[in-house]
């Protein structure tokens, strides 16, 4: 098994605009029939990052061959994987767009037990709001150094919240409560380092998620930094419940 | 319209390879395009550089991607440094890769391509038009059909005076005194396939007639239409230049779909 690194760029109708994607895709030895649809991590960043920076500061890609897992790595810059009050519309774009177009572009499966969502800080809450959100599209997620809110220090909080509240989607708690009886709940694993300065907002995260089956905190000597997340993806990785039966296309 | 940067092991040739592709989408908001309304699969394009260049040329000097949006394409622009798109002498062979593997590839990364022998294609410029001639005549169960402009066509005259010199050659190619008649010769290709195949493919061949590589351009054309092939031969004014190539790409294009009926 190889991997196929592929740089994207592609005009996103939700956005208005064009944006950039980085997938990586295994591939097997071309002399065998393939017609298989890869499992998917869709993996995102943190605030002030892009699409490149799980690429560049990690070892995901060797990580995800492991498993033979495609790896589809967005940019949604500074939004909070939200559809903004002032700016695009980018949980529309991560949520539905996204998984739609790679989807159509790539042999990725479309089984909500073969699609996975994490990411660090602004992107782990971002997993955790769009995972919560749209529980049947995915079987894990991944949320590394961070909670359930938007920090009232984050970025261009004003531009994505205008002022207001999360609501619907946006509103983790809001998603927990509606899950808090439900059969069909992704597997959470939820990592923050202890010396991170987002403990205390992940530590009181853990107490509302803790009614969700399936979801696992840990702790680890670290701070909010990229030896933290490598650590994180691999495990993640590692864990994810990975189903065998093949997913084809035609 | 999506552009892939797509960086992947090849098998074949036992490393890292580097290729672009063009992806037709339909997109409602884009400015300044018209998109074909693809049904099915995307037709292919396997589009060759020539020497000195990359995978990335058509990009930077022409404006391929629009093109290929409005004809309804999916292009594949892949490299074989200075190989010759040749399974070379000494060294790796490159025309396995581009026509064994890649056509196999292709598809599985990108589901929307075609894997029928109808819908796909080659074309090149220069050293990338010998490529496209030498897939079309040695590999024509893969390309039905295949464009040249300002193609190499005859390898022997390559040795006059190669500025890379005759070793470089001779690693591509073999020795010289071995080339005519061989498997890399496109007279004897054309030959071979012609004496054996029954529906011979479709040709388009381009040159400028200030072009260094004109002479050799109208003797392939001869022989090519003396064996009985089914060739599109245009000529006009012009060497050999991107402003010309910016200009005949579309002009391949245009008769690719008309030998779609469209």
């Amino acid at each position: 098994m190889s991997m196929a690194w592929i740089q994207a760029g592609f005009f996103s109708d939700a956005l208005g605009m064009c944006v950039n994607c980085n997938i990586i895709l295994p591939m097997r030895d071309v002399s065998q029939p393939d017609r298989t649809k890869r499992p998917v991590l869709w993996l995102l960043h943190g605030a002030h990052g892009s699409c490149d920076d799980w690429l560049r500061y990690t070892n995901v890609e060797r990580y995800a061959t492991r498993r033979g897992l495609a790896v589809v790595m967005p940019s949604a810059h500074m939004s909070n994987y939200m559809n903004m009050a002032h700016g695009g519309r980018y949980y529309d774009y991560v949520s539905q767009e996204l998984p739609d177009k790679m989807r159509q572009m790539f042999p990725l499966s479309d089984r909500p037990d073969k699609n996975y969502i994490a990411g660090l800080s602004m992107g782990g809450r971002g997993a955790l709001m769009v995972g919560l959100a749209r529980p049947a599209q995915y079987a894990a997620i991944g949320c590394f150094s961070a909670g359930l809110d938007v920090p009232a220090t984050a970025p261009y909080r004003d531009e994505v919240l205008g002022g207001q509240s999360p609501k619907g989607y946006a509103d983790i708690r809001a998603s927990i409560k509606k899950l808090t009886n439900s059969r069909r709940v992704p597997v959470i694993y939820h990592t923050v380092g202890t010396e991170d300065p987002f403990l205390s907002a992940a530590r009181k995260a853990q107490e509302v998620l803790s009614v969700l089956p399936g979801y696992n905190y840990h702790e680890a000597p670290g701070g909010h930094e990229w030896d933290f997340w490598d650590a994180a993806v691999r495990a993640f990785i590692e864990q994810l419940p990975l189903k065998d039966e093949p997913d084809t296309w035609r | 319209m999506a552009l892939m940067h797509v960086h992947h092991y090849s098998d074949v040739l036992g490393m890292n390879m580097d290729m672009d592709v063009i992806i037709p989408e339909m997109s409602r908001g884009q400015i300044g395009q018209r998109a074909k309304d693809t049904q099915g699969k995307l037709p292919v394009l396997y589009l060759l550089h020539g020497m000195s260049d990359d995978h990335t040329i058509w990009q930077r000097r022409t404006s391929i991607e629009r093109y290929a949006t409005e004809a309804g394409f999916a292009v594949v622009m892949p490299t074989t440094h200075l190989g010759f798109y040749t399974d070379m002498y000494r060294g790796p062979k490159w025309f396995t890769y581009i026509t064994q593997e890649l056509p196999h590839l292709v598809p599985r990364m990108f589901p929307q391509v075609s894997t029928q022998w109808e819908d796909t294609y080659v074309a090149g410029l220069s050293m990338g038009g010998y490529g496209a001639l030498k897939c079309t005549l040695r590999a024509p169960h893969v390309f039905c059909c295949g464009a040249a402009l300002s193609a190499a066509t005859d390898i022997v005259q390559r040795y006059e005076g190669y500025r890379h010199g005759e070793q470089y050659l001779t690693d591509v190619f073999g020795p010289r005194e071995h080339i005519e008649g061989s498997f890399n010769d496109l007279f004897a290709a054309a030959e071979d396939l012609a004496g054996q195949h029954e529906d011979l493919p479709g040709i388009f061949m381009w040159c400028g007639t200030e072009d260094f590589l004109y002479d050799e351009n109208v003797r392939m054309r001869d022989h090519l239409l003396l064996l009985g092939y089914d060739l599109t031969y245009e000529e006009s004014p012009g060497d050999h230049q991107w402003m010309y190539w910016d200009e005949q790409i579309q002009t391949v294009l245009q008769w690719l779909l008309a030998g779609r009926g469209q």
